[in-house]
């Protein structure tokens, strides 16, 4: 059709002008590659939190005293397991040991599944452990008391944002460490079987015992992506200045065809190009440009996130305790949808005047 | 078959033509004479269709073309058209088969790659065809730009001093193309300074424009 | 925290708000044309609104594909703020969050369906060899245009109004039955609806195979009312194998294989050049007969995707929900 011949022949008038697009391909894939790369990021530490929220409880319990969250004791066990339709109550040790030689806090969590003198540790205590040559134990010093602890295994190589700094210890050493009595715990998770009594039961608990903290699983979700819903935000916000900037450029850029395209377009408006074919011809040449540039900053930032590991980007999202984290790669369309909205489109809006502009130039006057 | 009356054409204050009434038959071979700035070139880009008049019409084949929208000026420049250039004005970056096809690509003709070969052919560049256009000659630039002026058949053909970039071979090998032109039976309006065209034989008419307006 | 903190949200208004910037652009040069436009004159004033026809012309065009777009994106915006806004499940209730929701819905769909105008009237526009229906096509781009600011300003206020701590209905109690009347209209029957559906369907097929526009927009009309409560309401369910699930809006989710773009696409389309014949006879004073055929096609693809997810249930478990 007679599309697939313009094509053709923007596509060769494009190859055969490479230097005039080079500049602002260059800076767009750029810019996309960065806001990819945020992106991508961001999505897969949030895909990694919620699998980590989906593995908890329904219903989390913490007790309060001030405002700070503290230890809650084993007394409304019994309570909670009597209201219909809770299967079963657990309590759970979790908490941070100060390691004051880094002077860094240690996250250890209790698991009823292992020894009493192993743990599990992620990728960053063992390097942590390395350093201060402790390469099969560790030793935890707490109230007095030392407490030797063999490092039965190490997460696997792929570690999340959750598995790269815990300590997973046996309950009732963690418990020990962590200076919990023995009927005390972090805090208490409540399996509630089916979903839609979920809301119900908590409010139940809520309304029995008004001084403690009752989260579920739906509003620990909900925490966890208003919060990235908030760092995304404000970077998106600040990415349009940059965006702004960029098409500003672009435009002028277009903008001023030197006279040796202005003769090439009067030339082929003298043999019939209507102005519409030249702002098709125009809109064909960016949209490869743009396109491609797209396509490419994609997949820069995929091999950068999920290959490189995003050196330097992932600060914005991580703190230095998590340096070796793996990205799990995640992929959405939405992403790929929101990339090409916020990048490509406009790009394409920016171009319209300036194609116009140079189309309607008075034929005669520009093929002198 | 070119009908124009009463044309007048003004940029910003200057007036290029002035009342301009011309009656130009089918297959007639004209050439405007005059000197640069006379007002040759705003003629026959009127007659083409490239600008707008501001005042009198041009008629083609009854089809009023001073009047038409862009996308109807440029299907009837398109189609009716041949336009040469004194620089020829070809796509210097792309080979001669391109340039000589640019015309077909918006075109609605259905045998384009047919009618490309036959134009290459005829104005023999036929072996040039992948050649990129800065790499030719003076007189084979020509021949492309002939090539491209007449693939789409057009029954007009409006040279602007087509000799002026030409040796004097080359340029009476352009003169042997108008006779291929007169047989063919097209109408050629040619604007020139140049000597060679002066008492030619298949010339129909002669016309001196001066400051605008038609002297005799 | 703000809704307009959430990634999609910005990206939407960032596009919007320079579509807006250029539709403000194009409404002035429109109100020049529409003033000044003399086809006869031979001014440089004239060839000046030529020229910029073109310009105005390529923006608005550029503006219906994107905006066209962007109607898709604001749905699976809906969908995706429903894991920030406590009580949503799917875009349902995103839209019913506040007020100005459903007003916004509707605004959006006749906006995009006067563009379509536009478009077919642009066309002929540009195939006549005087400008016929230019001032036309510009008045009516005026009249976007002021559509455009009210939906403009409706976004605004409903996103501002979406708040992330109150939670929204479902869909199961918008729709559903747990609400205390039936959702249907004139207290219809489920049965009946179904039953008004196909055959408002011929009468469509009818109308537009014999070229009879005005049957076709009053039956087209009708037909999207009904269209609408006969997918909600009786073929949802079976594409939700569900019952009680009674809801347009979820089958735009990917565990639907998102087969409600399609839906209510090939919906829009079908009503859109049913209703379109009419309207262009009306403007142009002429006949259009490739509109007739898009109408069936459109019109049947959809009937066609509702009909086979009743079929299909049939077929695999023998009885009907």
């Amino acid at each position: 059709m007679q599309n697939k011949y313009l094509i053709n022949f923007a596509i060769k008038l494009l190859l055969k002008d490479k230097s005039s697009h080079l500049f602002s391909m260059f800076i767009f894939v750029f810019i996309v590659f960065v806001f990819s790369s945020v992106l991508f990021i961001s999505s897969s530490i949030k895909y990694d939190l919620k699998q980590a929220i989906n593995t908890q409880k329904s219903i989390i319990i913490y007790n309060q005293k001030a405002g700070y969250i503290t230890q809650i004791d084993d007394s409304i066990l019994d309570d909670i397991l009597q209201i219909n339709g809770v299967s079963n109550v657990y309590g759970k040790i979790d908490g941070y040991y100060y390691f004051i030689n880094e002077k860094k806090y240690l996250h250890l969590v209790g698991d009823e599944n292992i020894e009493e003198e192993s743990m599990i540790i992620g990728n960053s205590i063992e390097k942590l452990f390395n350093k201060y040559y402790y390469k099969e134990f560790f030793n935890f010093y707490s109230n007095g008391e030392k407490y030797k602890i063999n490092i039965q295994k190490r997460f696997k190589n792929n570690s999340n944002i959750i598995s790269n700094n815990i300590i997973l210890l046996n309950n009732t050493v963690a418990s020990e460490i962590l200076g919990l009595s023995e009927d005390e715990y972090s805090f208490l998770e409540v399996e509630v079987p089916n979903n839609t009594e979920i809301d119900y039961i908590a409010n139940t608990i809520q309304e029995k015992y008004p001084s403690l903290i009752i989260k579920t699983k739906e509003q620990s979700i909900s925490d966890m992506e208003n919060l990235f819903y908030y760092k995304g935000g404000i970077f998106m916000i600040m990415y349009i200045v940059v965006l702004i900037s960029f098409f500003i450029l672009l435009y002028k850029q277009i903008s001023s065809v030197n006279s040796w395209q202005k003769k090439q377009i009067a030339i082929l408006r003298s043999f019939g190009y209507s102005i519409n074919n030249i702002i098709q011809i125009k809109f064909i040449q960016n949209f490869l440009v743009a396109f491609f540039s797209y396509i490419f900053a994609v997949c820069l930032a995929y091999i950068f996130v999920f290959v490189f590991d995003a050196p330097l980007l992932k600060n914005i999202f991580i703190g230095i305790n998590n340096q070796n984290i793996n990205f799990t790669p995640i992929i959405d369309i939405n992403i790929l949808v929101l990339l090409f909205l916020f990048t490509v489109v406009p790009f394409l809006l920016s171009i319209i005047i300036p194609s116009w502009k140079t189309a309607v130039k008075d034929i005669s006057e520009s093929i002198k | 078959m070119i009908k124009i009356k009463n044309l007048n054409k003004t940029y910003d204050n200057f007036q290029a033509l002035k009342d301009i009434n011309l009656h130009i038959k089918k297959g007639e071979i004209v050439v405007l004479k005059g000197v640069s700035g006379s007002g040759k070139s705003t003629l026959l880009s009127l007659i083409a269709s490239m600008s707008k008049p501001s005042s009198g019409s041009v008629e083609v084949n009854n089809i009023l073309v001073s009047k038409l929208p862009d996308v109807h000026s440029c299907k009837y420049r398109n189609e009716n058209i041949g336009y040469i250039f004194q620089s020829f004005n070809l796509l210097e970056q792309l080979s001669v088969a391109d340039n000589i096809f640019a015309p077909l690509v918006i075109s609605e003709a259905k045998n384009k790659q047919e009618l490309l070969e036959i134009a290459m052919k005829k104005a023999n560049i036929y072996h040039k065809k992948d050649e990129i256009v800065s790499n030719l000659s003076g007189g084979e630039k020509q021949r492309c730009a002939i090539a491209r002026a007449i693939v789409l058949n057009p029954n007009i053909i409006i040279a602007d001093e087509p000799t002026a970039s030409l040796d004097k071979q080359n340029s009476l090998k352009f003169i042997e193309v108008l006779k291929e032109f007169k047989k063919e039976k097209r109408t050629v309006i040619i604007s020139t300074h140049d000597s060679i065209f002066d008492n030619l034989d298949l010339v129909s008419r002669y016309i001196n424009i001066q400051d605008g307006q038609i002297v005799d | 925290m703000s809704i307009f903190l959430s990634s999609n949200v910005i990206a939407f208004f960032f596009i919007e708000l320079i579509l807006f910037l250029f539709a403000i652009y194009s409404v002035v040069v429109s109100i020049n044309i529409f003033k000044n436009w003399d086809f006869n004159s031979t001014s440089p004033s004239q060839y000046n609104l030529e020229k910029k026809s073109f310009l105005i012309s390529t923006i608005i065009y550029f503006t219906i594909i994107i905006k066209s777009f962007m109607f898709i994106f604001f749905a699976s915006t809906l969908d995706s703020l429903a894991s920030i806004v406590p009580g949503a499940m799917c875009a349902a209730g995103i839209i019913n969050a506040n007020s100005y929701g459903n007003i916004l819905l509707f605004l959006k769909i006749f906006i995009i369906f006067i563009f379509g105008i536009w478009i077919v009237l642009n066309k002929f526009d540009l195939k006549s060899t005087t400008y016929l229906y230019i001032k036309k096509k510009f008045l009516l781009y005026i009249i976007v245009f002021v559509l455009l600011c009210v939906e403009i300003v409706l976004e605004y206020l409903y996103f501002s109004n979406i708040s992330t701590k109150q939670p929204v209905l479902c869909c199961s109690v918008v729709f559903g039955q747990s609400s205390a009347s039936n959702g249907l209209p004139f207290n219809l029957s489920i049965n009946m609806i179904v039953a008004i559906f196909y055959i408002l369907y011929s009468l469509i097929i009818i109308s537009n195979y014999t070229k009879n526009d005005k049957i076709s927009l009053l039956s087209s009309m009708i037909f999207l009312f009904v269209a609408y409560y006969s997918v909600t309401y009786f073929f949802g369910t079976y594409i939700y194998e569900l019952p009680t699930h009674k809801c347009p809006f979820c089958m735009l989710q990917k565990e639907y294989h998102y087969i409600g773009y399609f839906v209510w696409i090939s919906l829009f389309f079908g009503v859109f050049f049913g209703i379109l014949s009419s309207i262009l006879k009306l403007l142009t004073k002429r006949d259009f007969v490739f509109i007739y055929k898009y109408t069936i096609i459109f019109t049947s693809i959809f009937v066609f995707i509702c009909t086979y997810y009743v079929l299909a249930y049939y077929i695999k478990n023998g009885v009907f929900l």
